[in-house]
């Protein structure tokens, strides 16, 4: 269970995230959305742990803010917004970098682990990069790249930072397949979106936030085209929710 | 570029390497022939362990630590033409050797000791400095070099300000252009295994240097203690460093030119490219150190050698590389 009580986080006197608490429940894949500015990128990190704040965060009943930094990582593992990788490094030795949590200072990947790597890759289709320079990758690949290795690692919480944001219509739709599908029952995911019908197809919660708060949170699977429309009216104007085949999806009237 | 292009590039730097290593035992003024050390020549030994020996072995020190430490820092820095310089360690050490000439007893002991503690203060200041900001980005790092540096370069100027022209500030100039000519098997002695130590713990944390290249969040959320894993091997570099340009005074452009070199063949960083950029730098000191031997009557200052090749050699590779782009 991931527990957030009374968060709050500041840039110098401006508040971005003011008194929020919510909880998430293992099994659940929960779509963060809002207006741009609205704190979820903040949310994220300070969940992560990477910036200051006052509350509470805990994953397992464990204080997240009281871990080591190499602790914390073989909780949580996360995606950025924009993928942090600078140098030419070769595909694989990108991917190899998510076993990381797991090694000592001097302690290098074996077989074991290149095997593992290659195989996480396979999910996308994209072995046979493995000896390409990660750099001239599209930046579509890269973010495949990045999130087969966020996969591979098989933490309890997975956070994600707009996950889709370079990603085309398909990929768009196979990378979160991929995410819904890791999502057992032991498993959190938690994820910002810009995308409201792709938070609606594969989230199971959906959490808006707006003036640094929540104004809406989701069920989805009790949630009714009402609600939804109730929910998302806190964060876009003039919108309608139809439904189609037993799925809604949001409309701008 | 293929992967067989850059094996052939590699066995050439290997080639090259094993040349400029014999070259440099049996180039000098005294001539030296294998048949006569085998017989056992006094005096053929004499040169041959406490003269060439000793300074091939430094050259080929000086050149694999200043380039493994030049490929190290434009991966932490992420930057291709980062050099060692960019945190103050030469800058320090040249004021090390001008307080050891001027204010000190001016002897090898003093001017080596305060050339080493002058090297690691700028360094750890840089560090220091650049750890108050809040920011955890790189940028600060090079900022506070740029004030170290020019903080201890205007002390220099002071100091030669006031030296004795006639002979305190000829030597502290020399020290600012490089030599081996001073390199006795004692010296060799005693900084051989820091030095040598550092290189196999810098290569056993080369999976950590490339995290380090990574964004701040990224890097972190990967388990790495930013901070402090970036200045440890800046730390432990900067050691070998200081040691290296305490006896030999301030060698430019290798520590950037060797692993520019190697990238432009092969892009990727790897455990295996940082090793030949290593190798191709002591290969390229080696040469030049042979050269300011022979060219001419007295010795040439091992910086003029190495600015004269490096520098044509890296516009040449950079307009090259443009094209080929």
């Amino acid at each position: 269970m991931l527990e957030v009580e009374n968060l709050y986080v500041a840039y110098g006197k401006k508040t971005i995230i003011n008194n929020v608490s919510f909880s998430v429940k293992p099994g659940t894949l929960c779509g963060l959305l809002g207006a741009n500015a609205t704190g979820k990128t903040t949310l994220l990190k300070t969940i992560c742990n990477l910036l200051p704040y006052e509350g509470t965060c805990k994953l397992a009943n464990a204080d997240l803010k009281s871990l080591k930094q190499r602790e914390l990582s073989q909780l949580i593992s996360y995606i950025p917004q924009r993928c942090g990788v600078n140098i030419s490094l070769s595909v694989l030795d990108v991917m190899l970098m998510g076993f990381s949590p797991m090694f000592s200072i001097f302690d290098t990947p074996n077989k074991t682990h290149r095997q593992l790597a290659l195989k996480s890759l396979e999910i996308f289709q994209l072995s046979h990069k493995a000896h390409d320079n990660f750099l001239t990758l599209s930046e579509g690949q890269k973010q495949l790249v990045i999130l087969s290795r966020a996969l591979m690692q098989e933490t309890s919480l997975m956070i994600f930072d707009e996950p889709d944001s370079a990603l085309d219509f398909q990929n768009k739709h196979i990378i979160m397949n991929n995410i819904q599908n890791n999502i057992t029952a032991e498993k959190i995911a938690l994820l910002t979106v810009h995308d409201a019908n792709i938070a609606l197809k594969y989230c199971n919660r959906i959490i808006l936030l707006g003036n640094s708060k929540i104004v809406a949170d989701l069920d989805l699977s009790s949630a009714t085209s009402g609600d939804i429309k109730k929910g998302f009216s806190n964060i876009y104007t003039d919108i309608d929710v139809i439904e189609y085949n037993g799925a809604c999806y949001i409309i701008k009237t | 570029m293929t992967s067989l292009r850059i094996k052939y590039f590699y066995s050439i730097i290997t080639i090259l390497f094993i040349i400029s290593f014999i070259l440099s035992i049996f180039v000098g003024k005294y001539p030296l022939s294998i048949e006569k050390i085998l017989a056992g020549d006094a005096m053929q030994l004499n040169v041959f362990f406490n003269l060439r020996l000793s300074r091939t072995l430094m050259a080929f020190l000086a050149g694999f630590t200043l380039s493994l430490s030049g490929y190290v820092y434009q991966t932490i820095f992420r930057n291709p033409i980062a050099s060692p310089d960019i945190i103050g360690v030469s800058s320090g050490a040249s004021l090390g050797v001008a307080i050891g000439i001027v204010f000190l007893s001016g002897s090898t002991i003093a001017v080596i000791s305060s050339a080493f503690i002058g090297a690691m203060s700028a360094v750890i200041f840089t560090i220091a400095v650049a750890n108050m900001t809040n920011k955890e980005n790189i940028t600060s790092f090079v900022i506070s070099g740029v004030a170290i540096n020019s903080l201890t370069s205007s002390a220099l100027m002071l100091i030669k300000y006031v030296a004795d022209p006639e002979g305190e500030l000829a030597r502290i100039e020399y020290f600012t252009m490089g030599s081996f000519a001073s390199v006795t098997m004692d010296k060799i002695f005693y900084s051989l295994p820091i030095v040598v130590i550092i290189c196999i713990i810098i290569f056993k944390m080369f999976r950590l240097i490339t995290l380090l290249s990574l964004d701040y969040d990224e890097a972190k959320m990967l388990g790495i203690p930013v901070k402090q894993a970036r200045n440890s091997i800046l730390f432990l570099l900067t050691i070998a460093m200081a040691i290296i340009i305490s006896i030999t005074g301030r060698i430019s452009f290798i520590g950037l030119i060797s692993p520019h070199v190697v990238r432009l063949v092969n892009k990727t960083y790897s455990v295996t490219s940082m090793f030949f950029s290593s190798l191709l730098g002591a290969t390229i000191l080696l040469f030049s150190d042979c050269l300011a031997r022979s060219l001419g009557e007295s010795e040439i200052p091992i910086s003029v050698l190495t600015s004269f090749i490096g520098a044509p050699l890296l516009i040449f590779l950079v307009i090259r590389g443009d094209r080929k782009c």
